[in-house]
Order: C-alpha cells, then structure tokens, then sequence
C-alpha cells in the first residue's frame, strides 16, 4: 500500500487527511469501527480501490486471491487466515475472525502510516521553505559582500586619492614653507641692510650735525643773543646755586626721596588692600563654616555624594579655626592654608548651593506657579481660620467677663441693700460670699502670677540686655582680632551665625538663584521670592535648618533693599563714583543696552532690585 | 526717580544787547536727564567775537588772563570782563605763545626769524628778546619754573636754555627729533629728553632748578617716537616709532620696569596716554585698538579693546539746521574711511586718547572712523557710548574739572557730552564760525572755540550751582 501512496498527488493526501479525520472520530466508537471503515474506505478510495479489487479478486479466483493473501500476511507476520487445520489433507477453511483482525490491524497500522508519513511531509515542506529562505539569505549576502567589496574598492580609491592629494598638499606646504623662510630670509637681510645704511647716514648726518654746529658756534654769531631789560627774580625768590658736587649728591637723594615716598604709597595702598582682602576673606570664612556647619546635622543619608566627605572637611576647618588664630601674625605661612581652606569652603558652598538651584528648578518643573498659588491660598485660609477662632475666643472671653462683672454687681447689691430688703434667702447669700471668697482668692493668684510674669520679663529683659552685650563684645573681639577662637567660642559662633550670619547666607542663597523668573522678581519681588525659599525646604534635611532657613526667607525682603542702600550711600574713595554710578543708571536707556551682557549678572540685579525703588 | 525730562542744558543769552542773538539749537539725548535741583538748568552764553590768527589763544595757567595773537600783536584779555589789558607787538608774525607757569610771562616765538619775545604781564614796559641768529629755531618752550627758556635749534642740533634770573645760557647738545622728545614731571621738578647718540636711542633726566644732568640710560627702542611722564612724575613711559610697537616704562632713576609689545609685524603705537592715578596707561595703535594697561605690573594687562565695527550705540547729530543728537540702537553701522595702503602714514589707528579728570572715561577716535569719538567706562573698561558726528572730529577735550567732554568737528557748532547726555550747539554770529579747536578754562566754566581767524568764550555756568558739578543726576529717593 504505501507504494501507490507514494505515487498519488497531493489530493490524495488530502483525503488521507479526510480520513484522518475520519479516523480520529471513529476511534472513540470502537464498536461502530467496522462499518464507519468500511464507509471512510469505500467513500474517498471509491474508484481506485473498487478497481483494484475488482482486478485482483473475482469470483473465480477467490481461493487463489485468498490463500495469496494468506501467504502474504504470513510473511508479513500476520497469523494465518485459515483456521488451524486438523489433519493433513482436510481443505483449510477461512477463519473469518482472523480475516477480520488482521483487516483491523491492518487499517490500524496504515492509519498509522499515513499520519507518519503526513508528519514527514508537513516536515519536508517546512524543510523546504527553510530552504528557500536559506537560499535567498544567501542570495542576498552575496549581493551584500559584492557591493560591499566594491565599495570598498572605492574607498581604496579614494583614499588613495586623497593620500596622494594629501601628499601634493605638503609638498605645497613645504615650498610655501620654504617661500616664507627665503622671504624671512631676504627680509632680515634688507632689514640689516637697512639698518646699516641708516646707521651710515645717520652717522654721516651726526658729523654734517657736528661741523653745523661748529660752524654756527664758531662764526661767533652776533645775532645769537638775549637783550633783556633786567634779569627777573627767581621764582622761589632764591638765588642761584653753584653746581657743586654737593648740589648732585643733593639731587640724588631728593630723587630717591621722591621715589621712596611713591613706593612707599603704593605700599601703604598695597597693605591696606592686602589687610581688606584679608579681613574680607577671614570673613567669608567664618561666615561659610557658619553656614556650612548645619549640614552637619544632616543625616549620613547624603554621604553618597560629595557632601559627606565634605562635612568631614568643615568639621576640620572648624577646628582648624582656632589653630589659624596665628595667622594675622605672619601672612606668609598661613596664607596657603587660608586659601586653600576657604577654596574647600566655597566648593561646599557652591555645591550646596547648586543643590538647592536643582531642588528649585524641579520645583519649578513640578508647575511652580500652580502650586504655589495653592499654597498661598492655603495660607491665606490658615491664617483667616485662625483669626476667626482668635475672634471667637476675644468673643466668649468677653461675654464671660461681662457675665462676671454681673454677677459681681449682683453680689454687691445683694451686700448693700441686705439690711433693707431681707427678701433674700440666707443661704444664697452665704453661696455668693463664698464665691466672693473665691472669687478674691483667685484674683490673688491671679496678682501672684501676673508678678511673678512681670518678673520672669523682668529678668528676660537683664537676661537679654546681657546676652545682647556680650554679643557686642564678642563682636567686638571678633572684629578686634578676628583670630582669637577656640573651641569654647564656636558657641558663640553657632549663635553668630543664627544672627547675622544668617542673613548673609539668606543673600548668598538669594542671589545665586537663577534669575530666569525676573518678572516675577520685579513685579511682585519678595512675597514670590520667599515662597520659592521655602518650596525648595522640603528636600532640605534637618528640621533646624529648616527654621534657619526659614528666617532667613522671612528676612529676605528687608535684606533686598538692605543691599541697595550701602551702595548708594556709599562713601566714594574717589569722589566721584558714587554719581558716576547715578549716571550710568541715568544714562541707561542710551547706554545700558550696550554694556556687555557678559558683565556679571549681579549688576544686572542691582538695576533690577534698583528698579523697585520708588 | 526722574521727576520728568528736562533738558541738558536750557537756552539763556545774555542779556548784554552787545551779543548777537544766539540761537542755541539744544536737543537732549538721553531721554531720562535728571537734575540735581529745580531750575537748575546750565546755560550756555557766546561772547563777542574776536580776531585771532594761527589759532594762538591760550588761557594764563591761573585762569585770570586769555592771551591771543592776531598777526604780530598779542593781546591780553581779562577772562570775566574780555577787557583788553595789555597789548604787545612783536618784530614779526607770532607763531607760538606759552604762558609761564606763574603767569606772570608769556612767550612769543617767531620761528621764521629765529626769534623769541617775552613779556611780562607785571611790567609791561619788561621786554626780553632772544636771536637764535643762524642757528635757527624749531620749537621753544618754558620751564616749569617759569625763568627759563627752552629754544630747540633747526635741524634739532641743539636745546639751548636761557636763563631770565641770570645771563647764563646752557646747551643740551643731541635731542631727538621726534614726535614727543622733551617731557616735563607735573611738579615741575624734572624734565626728561629724548637723545639720540651714535645711533642709539638714550634718555637723559635733568634737574630743572639747575639744570644739572641726573640720569642718563639708552633706551631699548629703534627708533624712540616719544616719552611721557606719569603724572606722580617717577615713572617714563617710552615708546618707539610706528613701525615697533613698543611701550617701556622706566622708573626716575633710569631703571625699565616693564615692557610692553602687543604684537609685531605691523604698525604699532599712535598715541599714549597715561591716567590721571598715574596707574594705568592707554596706548592707542594703528590696529584700531586701546590697550588698558596697568603700568606698574609687568606683563599683565587689563585691557579694553576697541571692537571694530562697534557694537554700541551712537548718536550722530541729524541735520544742520536744527542740530541734534539721534539715539541709534544696537548695530551701528559707521561711516568708515578705507585707508590708502601704498601712503605713508595712513589713516589709520587711534590717532586720539585722553582720559577725563576724574579717571572715570578714556574717550579715543579711531582715525579710520574720523567721524565718531568712542567714550569708554575706564572702571568697568567697556563701552560707554559712541557719539558719531556729521563731519570729521577735529579735536576734542575733557572738561579740567568733572567728566564733560567738548568736541568740534570744524563746523558752526561745539558739541558737549557728560555721562548724563550730550548737546550741539550754534555759536552764534553772523558770519560762518567754523570751529577748528577748542581749550578749555581750568575752572571748567568756560570754553574757548577757535576757527580761523576768530575765536569766542562760551560760558558755561549755571545760575545756582557755584560748586557743584553739571549735570549731576539728582537724588534719587
């Protein structure tokens, strides 16, 4: 059988496939098997198998056809057809259930056969559109390598090109070069050809100078005279000196005086300076470590970037500080130290400070505006809430004295006209004077406490008072000899820091905010300003910097116009730069268009915060 | 704030029926001008006209007296009155006159005769006359002293110093001729020259009460062009002619300080400058450029350089009837002069530096640009404005006393700038007065125009202010 298979088209397999089908569905119904074979069998092979048979058996030949049969399913391993026979010579009879089963196991083991070969061929067609595909990746590498190998056969060519280009070109380069040299050369040589000949002439001109000068001088030239009237005091109503050596060494010395008493000048210009920046840069130290120190605080979250290691280096410098005490003393030795410190500080501060820029900005980016309007609103609604429960409170605070006041008047009456109406019962009046009694008594504490408060502000106000001149004179010796710290100061230094440091610091913050958002800087300056500050605390660590900061913002406004006016009232050196600065502002509309934009931006600002002035 | 624009300067003649009526064409440029106080405007008076020639007409040093020459006569005015108080005549055509410091002499130099006349306000019958005779004579000067005379012979063969106190006469044999050979210390104590001696380029610093030679030093130069003296009077600045650009500072007594040479290859210094703190020097080059340098650090410059064309504003006057000042905004394109490559001494470089009084503005003109006068910020050394006239800038000269420019360009017209504006204003007359110098009082208030052969005062005092300065802006809260 699985030769003709073979044989037929793909149609046939199709209605292999049918009786596949077919099959799959019989098998659950073994009992229905042999009649749906004999359908599926009869109904798809109709023709080829009918014919078949039809050749192969006919009437005449059934015994033929049938022991053929039985030879050949013997050989195949097939139990024999016939029944068993029991005696030699008695005719073989045709066991029909053998003939039965080996039908079954024969449709069995074809039904078998056609799903493997299905399997095989579904197979072969996958290998063969593999195939197909392999081919015509490969087909198309080959074009890829073939154009790719001609291009680069190009870029050969190019390169080629171009490297003998390139060649040209330094030949070029060299004879220019060679060109310049000779020209270099010719030019040197006629410039010392020049500046000999012109040294001949000059010569030449200095001896025709020389014999001019003889003849005019020897010609004893009457005309070369000087008629005066009568001779003229001396300036300075001196006489004449004679030249003496003694009058050179004279000029010597007044003209190293006079350039003593320049240097000297300049020195004492350079010094004063030098004792400016100096101060100035003692300051800022100061004033950095100050404001750097409450990062200490912060959690060791932040340690991973650079902060952490920093910290480490505030914490030296602010030990470092008392050991810098000697600096004053001699510049030299502490002068790298001091540099190099205060160039650690403001590496902090500038990080620090860019940190915060950053937290702005995405402040900025989460819509800035909207929240801020919002949170202004909660505020306004905060602040009214509670105005109205102050009110509430005034309110019930005062229906409760009133109620007091009248009781008390009662109570009074009740004394007075006791005698004369006895309509009152005894017993109420024993009631109000106890709460009379009550009452007097808790006026009593009431007058201990209100002295004993006085008191406490009393002492509050020496306490203070106290504090404020030790501040003075801490500052005082602090500005005195700005060296003097030790350990036991930076207390002191805390507390300097929460003062007036802090406003420094609010300014250093301010500034160096992006001014991207200057309409709002301009137009409503301050209230927008600060709220931006305390947006950007959140992502600020600790809750002391927080307050601290938080001062700061509140402070921010006065600082702003606190920054204008020493500039304006400043004392000018020079006399003039005060209203040469008025000038520029004056002139600003022709001029200030044209400054160089690059000039630092906080020039810009002062005309911006300037511009807020009435 | 401004209380309202105002302008610079208002209109007020004077009311002597002796002047011509002035018309005073004023038009403020900044639109924001600011004044001190109410009513405070500056007015600006012409006087009468008077004959001059060869533009001779100096101020005394002390401010009392204008001297001015027409032909052979010198006249002596009264600054506040323009009464004539003396009136001397010379032998020929007077070519240069100079004040003595003291004012007491004035000195009348005849170079074509080779003769130098003095007269002595005091005295007027006093005469002195010098005869270079044979010798001839180039230029003459006095001493800061006042009592002596320095005459520089033809073909620069030698200085001769006359003594007025005594008869002796002195010879300094080999000055330079060049373009700024002989330079004075403001006290009046030192006087450097410039020398030449076998071909090497030397300095010599005297003594100027007697003469007596203190320094002498050679000068790493090729071709020394000029020297000037700090105005503290210890430092030199030295520079060499156009084809090096070289700048050397030597101190008083002969040591160099410092170098200088901004480039090589090409023409280099036009002018120099030195500011009023005796810090800095300006030194102006053919390449258009200002270099701002610090004189006593050596190489270190803090320079602000003339960007070419100008990224500034100008302002040009508009039309000549009614004068103007226009605000131009940001590209300006300015009217230029190709310069002629194959002439001498083109047309190029800042040919003009002079810093104001109070150290605060450089003003410069770029040759190549004749029409424009660039006015810098000294302190914050960048541009402060670009004024660009109609006509090419003559001279120009900054007010002794407080940051005010004046200019003339040679027409009808003087133009003032200050920080807080400028102005153009006529001068009055019939005639057409072509104003083709200018020198200013010492005291600021007034301003002396010269054209050809005339010249005028225009004052310049406000009613009110008496001390104060013009045109400061007001206060501002």
């Amino acid at each position: 059988m699985g030769e003709w298979m073979t044989v037929t088209d793909p149609d046939l397999s199709s209605e292999n496939k049918n009786i596949c089908q077919y099959t799959s569905e019989t098998k659950m119904s073994p009992s229905s098997l042999y009649s749906q074979q004999v359908l599926c069998s009869s109904i798809p092979l109709s023709k080829n198998v009918h014919s078949f048979f039809s050749a192969f058996c006919t009437e005449e030949n059934i015994e033929q056809s049938i022991s053929y049969l039985d030879q050949e399913l013997t050989t195949f391993g097939f139990p024999s057809l016939y029944e068993e026979s029991k005696g030699k010579d008695t005719k073989r009879e045709l066991n029909i259930v053998a003939v039965l089963n080996c039908m079954n196991e024969l449709l069995v083991l074809q039904r078998k056969n056609l799903l493997a070969q299905e399997n095989v061929e579904t197979q072969n067609l996958k290998l063969g559109s593999d195939m197909d595909h392999l081919q015509n990746c490969y087909a198309k590498l080959k074009e890829q390598l073939e154009t790719s190998r001609r291009e680069m056969i190009g870029l050969q060519e190019r390169d080629r090109q171009l490297q003998c280009k390139n060649r040209n070109l330094h030949q070029l380069l060299k004879n220019e070069k060679d060109e310049v040299q000779k020209l270099q050369n010719i030019i040197a040589s006629r410039a010392t050809q020049y500046n000999h000949d012109m040294k001949r002439k000059e010569r030449e001109y200095n001896k025709l100078k020389e014999r001019l000068h003889q003849l005019v001088m020897n010609k004893k030239d009457k005309k070369i005279a000087m008629e005066v009237l009568n001779y003229v005091g001396r300036a300075d109503g001196k006489r004449g000196s004679w030249r003496t050596g003694k009058t050179e060494a004279r000029n010597e010395d007044e003209m190293y005086k006079i350039l003593l008493n320049d240097y000297e000048y300049r020195q004492k210009q350079i010094l004063m300076e030098n004792a400016e920046l100096k101060k100035v840069l003692q300051q800022m130290k100061k004033e950095m470590i100050s404001l750097l120190s409450p990062q200490k605080q912060k959690p060791r979250e932040r340690a991973d970037d650079s902060t952490g290691t920093v910290i480490s280096d505030a914490e030296e410098d602010a030990g470092e500080l008392s050991r810098e005490s000697m600096w004053d003393l001699s510049c030299e030795t502490v002068r790298e130290q001091l540099t190099n410190s205060i160039r650690k500080q403001w590496r902090i501060l500038k990080s620090h400070v860019e940190k915060l820029d950053n937290q702005v900005s995405k402040v900025h980016l989460e819509g800035f505006n909207d929240e801020d309007v919002i949170s202004r609103q909660d505020h306004e609604q905060e602040t009214e809430k509670l105005e109205l429960e102050i009110q509430q409170c005034k309110e019930m605070i005062k229906t409760q004295q009133q109620l007091l006041q009248q009781q008390l008047a009662t109570a009074c009456d009740d004394d007075t006209t006791s005698l004369l109406r006895d309509c009152y019962l005894l017993e109420e009046k024993e009631r109000l004077k106890e709460e009379w009694s009550l009452f007097k008594e808790q006026k009593k504490n009431f007058e201990k406490e209100r002295r004993s408060f006085t008191e406490a502000a009393i002492r509050l106000g020496l306490e203070r008072k106290a504090f404020e001149e030790e501040r003075a004179s801490w500052l005082k010796q602090q500005f005195l000899n700005m060296t003097t710290f030790d350990h036991q100061n930076s207390e002191n230094m805390k507390l300097f820091s929460a003062f007036s440091g802090s406003s420094d610091r609010d300014s250093l913050t301010v500034h160096s905010r992006p001014r991207q958002k200057k309409p709002h800087g301009v137009s409503n300056g301050s209230p927008v300003r600060t709220s931006k500050l305390t947006k950007s605390l959140p992502a600020s660590p600790s809750t002391s910097d927080f307050c601290q900061t938080r001062s700061c913002a509140s402070e921010h406004s006065s600082i702003n116009v606190l920054n204008i006016t020493p500039e304006e009232t400043k004392p000018n050196p020079v006399g003039r730069e005060g209203t040469n600065q008025k000038w520029s502002r004056a002139s600003r509309p022709a001029s200030q268009e044209g400054c160089y934009s690059g000039r630092s931006s906080t020039c810009t600002n002062s005309h911006v915060e300037k511009d807020d002035l009435p | 704030m401004p209380r309202g624009t105002r302008a610079l300067i208002g209109c007020a003649m004077l009311p002597s029926s002796s002047l011509p009526a002035a018309e005073v064409a004023v038009a403020p440029v900044v639109p924001a001008l600011t004044f001190a106080g109410p009513g405070s405007a500056a007015a600006m008076n012409f006087s009468e006209v008077f004959k001059l020639s060869s533009l001779l007409c100096k101020f005394s040093p002390d401010g009392k007296y204008l001297a001015s020459c027409v032909q052979y006569r010198l006249v002596i005015r009264d600054v506040n009155t323009l009464q004539i108080l003396q009136l001397y005549t010379c032998l020929d055509q007077i070519q240069h006159i100079e004040w003595s410091a003291d004012s007491l002499f004035i000195l009348c130099a005849m170079y074509k005769r080779g003769l130098v006349q003095v007269w002595s306000l005091e005295q007027p019958e006093w005469h002195c006359r010098i005869d270079e005779g044979s010798a001839g004579l180039v230029a003459s000067c006095w001493s800061p002293d006042g009592r002596h005379i320095l005459n520089t012979t033809e073909f620069h063969l030698r200085i001769t110093v006359w003594s007025l106190c005594t008869k002796s006469v002195s010879y300094i044999k080999y000055p330079k001729a060049c373009q700024q050979g002989i330079t004075f210390t403001r006290d009046g104590r030192y006087m450097a020259l410039a020398e030449r001696r076998d071909c090497k380029d030397h300095v010599s610093v005297f003594v100027c009460s007697d003469w007596q030679l203190l320094r002498h030093f050679d000068t790493e130069t090729q071709d020394l062009a000029g020297i000037e003296w700090a105005p503290n009077g210890c430092v030199l600045a030295v520079w060499d002619t156009c084809l090096e650009y070289k700048v050397l500072l030597y101190s008083l007594d002969g040591r160099l300080l410092s170098a200088y040479c901004a480039y090589e290859w090409s023409l280099g210094v036009k002018s120099v400058a030195w500011s009023p703190s005796s810090q800095f020097l300006a030194v102006g080059s053919y390449d258009g450029k200002v270099v701002y340098k610090e004189a006593e650090k050596n190489p270190r410059l803090a320079l602000g350089r003339l960007a070419f064309p100008p990224p500034r504003a100008a302002a040009g006057p508009a039309s000549t009837t009614e004068s103007k000042y226009e605000i131009a905004s940001a590209p300006v394109s300015l009217q230029t002069l190709k310069p002629i490559a194959d002439r001498a001494n083109p047309k190029i470089g800042i040919g003009a530096l002079a810093f104001s009084p109070d150290n605060y503005f450089l003003a410069t003109r770029n040759d190549s640009v004749p029409n424009a006068v660039w006015i810098w910020d000294v302190q914050k050394l960048r541009l402060f404005v670009v004024l660009e006239q109609l006509s090419p800038v003559r001279s120009f000269q900054w007010d002794p006393q407080q940051p005010r420019l004046a200019i003339c360009t040679g027409g009808g017209k003087v133009y003032l700038w200050s920080p807080a504006g400028c102005v153009s204003v006529q001068v009055p007359g019939e005639g057409d007065f072509q104003v083709l110098s200018l020198c200013w009082h010492f005291s600021g208030d007034s301003l002396a125009l010269l054209s050809k052969d005339h010249f005028c005062l225009c004052f310049l005092e406000t009613e009110e202010r008496v001390g104060t300065a013009f045109g400061r802006p007001g206060d501002h809260t």
